[in-house]
Order: structure tokens, then C-alpha cells, then sequence
């Protein structure tokens, strides 16, 4: 055996070795834990995200469509706010803003 | 020194500045509508209904409002503002810990810092969790943890949730040349989403200008992409990305430029006369809508414009960057610049003679999207012109606009 092969002989020993002692880690906590976990994880059902497409973005264009872009309409957006049961108050933050109504 | 730079700091740096109280009471407003988020469109009662669209817009929504609360402990220091922080983690809490989010934390931890980003902001605000912290980290230890291709500025966004749970080393990133940061904006014809990445990369290379980018970088290019990137918003009436982008001044630890300074006067001016920041649009109704489905399209939409405007506030305190105040006495009288949008229209008319005269760059941004908008080329070789005899030839919008002049008559 040449000296490559030795140690790479040696390498996967030592891996396997590693492998094993994570395993027995594991292992010692407790087996059934593993297998309560596995099927308390299956149960977690009812969303299907698609990683970095749906889920996280941050900004506001990127994750709302809100169909073609025309001129910014305040009063409708207070006026549904309004429909809905939410208050909003002009000026003065301290005493306004958007709220739910009491 | 930039000569372009140079006269903007000029006209500003002699002006009072807004004060603090006011911009705390800014982020209050955010956190009243943060509120509104968890009690009207987060609550479990609501989860029933469209259970994907609830979970989806919940764990976004939560994130947000992790980030929101962690930049707002910085400029809120109260133990009033403190305990309704306090509230709010503790009702974020289990949004952030979803199952969901723990069973992709297993099998997905090449995601992790998007998974986990929330409960990492809470664990800081004082709202642990041993159990999902420990998942978390043994992801983002993994050896597939890296394995998520991702463009320059979302590496970023995964180095910054990194150095919430890891250390400060995690955002000198290899990304940060190849974001705007390094490579600029491609300014002309830029999309909302080119300016997004640069107010994204800002604020998660920096950690909301709490560190300092790195000495490479040229951030008085980037203060002048940032006033073009303003424009652009005030032309589309744009709070949500205005918001963003009057962070720079605070993280790129510079004076205001009289562009900024003027969008700040549009938002807050709109804040105060409405109540919130308004988003640009709502979606449509759908036929038959229910009063949660209804309330999660109106509120599930309009929540993130206030939020951002929060975040922005909360970083320019932290800062000690708050916008100077603009010099608004009696009508100037100068004819409005041909930018779109109505929002800003309203602080051009009070803004006097001095303070009109000094939005050079603005007036000649917005004669330039008109121009590009046509492809004008007369046009525009006119604005570069009058920017050269402005002063302002350096700046980045008018040198990209030199070199397609230079490709048009190649």
C-alpha cells in the first residue's frame, strides 16, 4: 500500500470512527426520543412553502400584488381602513395614528 | 473631495434637526400598527381561514416585525416603550416558533437564517426559546448550510441574521463587493427591486449602521445613489421604498443631501396629514371576501410601509443621524420640475426660494427620467450640460447618463 492510499485509508477510519461517535451520541440520549420527534415532525402539516420565493421578502413590492400600478389613492386606503372598523387619525402621532376602533 | 457631494453638504449642515421625541413617536406609530398586525391578522382565530395564506403572510409579517422590534430597542430606551416591546415579542413568539419553522429547520437548514431570523431578534429582545435555538444553530453549523444559491444582497440579508446568533464577523461577507454596495446601481432605468437591493444590503451589511461599512467602499458614491434612488420614489410616489432608502444617510454615516432632506419633509409631511405611511396600492377585493379575508388583503398590505418608515426612524436615532429641518417659510415660487407623483408636489410649493434653489439634482433627475423615458437624447445631453455647470458631472446618475450618450453615437 503506498503512502496516498495509507492515508486515505487512515482518513476514512478516522471518519467513520467520528460518524460512529455522533451516532452513539444520539443514541444515548435516547433512541425513542428519535422516533417521537420523527412523528411529532410528520404531523406538521398546512403549509407548502417554496423557500425563497413565497415566504420572506422583505420589502413590500416583492410579496404583494397589487395589480397595475396607477396613482397613489390615500383616501380609498383610509376609506376601506375605515369600512373595515379601524380608525385613523390624522396628525399628531401621540394622539393619531391607525388604530382599532374601541 | 466629490465636488457634487460637496455642495450638498453645503446647504444643509448649517440647519436645526428634526428632533428625536418626534422620531421616537414615529416609531411608536410603528409599533401601534405592529400591534394591529398581531390582533386583527395574526391571531390564531384568524389561521382557520385560507390556512396557507395565513402561514405564509404570518411568518413574513413576523419577521418584519422581529426586525422592527430589535431596531426600535436601540432608539426607544423607556421602560414604558420597553414593556410594549416586551408585549409585542411575547405575542410575536410563537409566530416566530412556528412547527412549520422547526420542521424546516431539520430538513432545510441551508434556509435557516430565513427560518430562523425572527427567533433569533426575539432571543435577543429577552423572549427565548432553548429548544428552537438549538435547532437553529446546529443548521447554521451544518455542512450544507451555505448550500442555498442566493444573489449578493440576500447573502447579506443570511450574514446579518448569522451575526445575530454567531458574532459580528459574519458581516464582513465576500458578497459585499459584488452587491450595490461595491458595484453601484445601474441608475437609469433602475427597477424598484435595483433599489431595494441597495436599502437592503445597507442595513444588513452594516447591521442598521451600527458597523461601519468597510473602508473600501465609496460611500460618498452611495449617498449619491441613494438621492437618485429617492427620486425615483418621489416620481413614483413610492413611501415604501422612500423609507428604505432615507436610511442611508444614517448608515453611511454622512451629512443629509438636500434631496433627502426634502424626501424626508414628503414622508413625514404624509405621515402626519394621514395618520400612517401609505403603501402604494392595495390589491383588489375579491368576489365574496369575508371580513378576515378582507382584513388580512387592506391591513395584511398596508402594514409594511409604516413599518419600514419605523425602521428607518428607529435606525436614525440610533445613529444620531436625524434629518435637518427644511426651510419651509412662505412659497418659493420656482416652477414645479417635471416629476410624476403628487406626494412631493405639496412640499415644493411651501418650501422657500433658498430651499427650491438647492434641489438642483432633483429638478435635473426628474427633467432626466423624462428625457430617458422618450429617449431623448438632445434632451439629455442638455441635463448633463446644465449638471456640468452644476457641479454635479460626478455624480453617478449624470456619468451613466455621459456614457449612454457615449454608446448612442458609438
Amino acid at each position: 500500500m503506498n503512502a496516498v492510499a495509507a492515508e486515505k485509508a487512515k482518513y476514512q477510519q478516522d471518519h467513520a470512527a467520528e460518524v460512529l461517535r455522533r451516532l452513539d451520541q444520539i443514541g444515548a440520549i435516547n433512541l425513542n426520543v428519535l422516533v417521537t420527534k420523527a412523528s411529532e415532525v410528520l404531523n406538521i402539516v398546512g403549509a407548502n412553502f417554496d423557500d425563497d420565493d413565497g415566504i420572506y421578502r422583505m420589502c413590500y413590492r416583492q410579496m404583494v400584488h397589487i395589480g397595475p400600478r396607477g396613482d397613489i389613492d390615500v383616501v380609498s386606503m383610509v376609506s376601506q381602513l375605515t369600512s373595515l372598523g379601524f380608525e385613523v387619525k390624522p396628525s399628531g402621532i401621540q394622539t393619531g395614528g391607525l388604530q382599532a376602533n374601541e | 473631495m466629490d465636488h457634487a457631494r460637496d455642495q450638498s453638504v453645503q446647504s444643509v449642515q448649517s440647519v436645526e434637526a428634526v428632533s428625536c421625541d418626534l422620531l421616537r413617536d414615529h416609531v411608536r406609530s410603528a409599533l401601534q400598527v405592529a400591534r394591529l398586525m398581531l390582533d386583527e391578522v395574526l391571531d390564531a382565530r384568524f389561521r382557520e381561514e385560507d390556512p396557507e395564506q395565513y402561514l405564509q403572510l404570518a411568518i413574513k409579517a413576523c419577521g418584519e416585525l422581529a426586525m422592527l422590534l430589535r431596531v426600535a430597542k436601540r432608539a426607544l430606551p423607556s421602560d414604558e416603550d420597553a414593556s410594549v416591546m416586551q408585549g409585542l415579542a411575547h405575542d410575536l413568539a410563537p409566530l416566530a416558533r412556528l412547527p412549520h419553522l422547526y420542521r424546516l429547520l431539520l430538513v432545510r437548514p441551508s434556509r435557516a437564517p430565513m427560518y430562523a431570523m425572527a427567533h433569533f431578534c426575539l432571543t435577543e429582545l429577552g423572549v427565548p426559546d432553548e429548544r428552537f435555538d438549538r435547532a437553529a444553530r446546529l443548521a447554521l453549523a451544518s455542512s450544507a448550510c451555505a448550500a442555498n444559491e442566493r444573489i449578493p444582497y440576500r447573502l447579506l440579508d443570511a450574514a446579518w441574521t448569522r451575526h445575530i446568533a454567531l458574532d459580528d464577523s459574519e458581516l464582513q461577507h465576500p458578497a459585499i463587493g459584488l452587491s450595490p454596495l461595491g458595484a453601484g446601481v445601474d441608475l437609469l432605468e433602475a427597477t424598484t427591486e435595483d433599489a431595494y437591493a441597495l436599502t437592503h444590503a445597507l442595513p444588513y451589511a452594516t447591521d442598521f449602521g451600527r458597523v461601519p461599512l468597510p473602508q473600501s467602499l465609496d460611500r460618498n458614491r452611495l449617498l449619491l445613489i441613494a438621492d437618485a434612488l429617492a427620486v425615483k420614489a418621489l416620481d413614483e410616489d413610492d413611501l415604501d421604498l422612500l423609507a428604505e432608502v432615507l436610511m442611508a444617510p444614517a448608515i453611511l454615516r454622512m451629512d443629509w443631501t438636500p434631496t433627502l432632506t426634502f424626501a424626508w419633509d414628503v414622508l413625514e409631511r404624509v405621515w402626519m396629514e394621514v395618520g400612517f405611511v401609505p403603501c402604494p396600492g392595495i390589491p383588489p377585493p375579491a368576489s365574496n371576501e369575508t371580513r378576515t379575508q378582507a382584513v388580512r388583503r387592506v391591513l395584511g398590505t398596508l402594514y409594511h410601509t409604516p413599518l419600514a418608515a419605523g425602521v428607518c426612524c428607529a435606525t436614525l436615532i440610533a445613529c444620531h443621524a436625524a434629518p435637518p429641518l427644511l426651510e419651509c417659510e412662505g412659497p418659493g415660487g420656482m416652477q414645479l420640475p417635471p416629476g410624476k407623483g403628487k406626494l412631493w408636489k405639496v412640499n415644493w410649493e411651501k418650501c422657500s426660494r433658498e430651499t427650491q434653489e438647492s434641489l438642483n439634482f432633483l429638478s435635473l433627475a426628474f427633467s432626466l427620467r423624462r428625457a430617458v423615458d422618450d429617449l431623448d437624447f438632445a434632451r439629455i445631453r442638455e441635463i448633463v450640460q446644465s449638471a456640468a455647470q452644476a457641479g454635479l458631472v460626478e455624480h453617478p446618475l449624470f456619468l451613466q447618463s455621459l456614457e449612454l450618450l457615449e454608446r448612442a453615437t458609438a
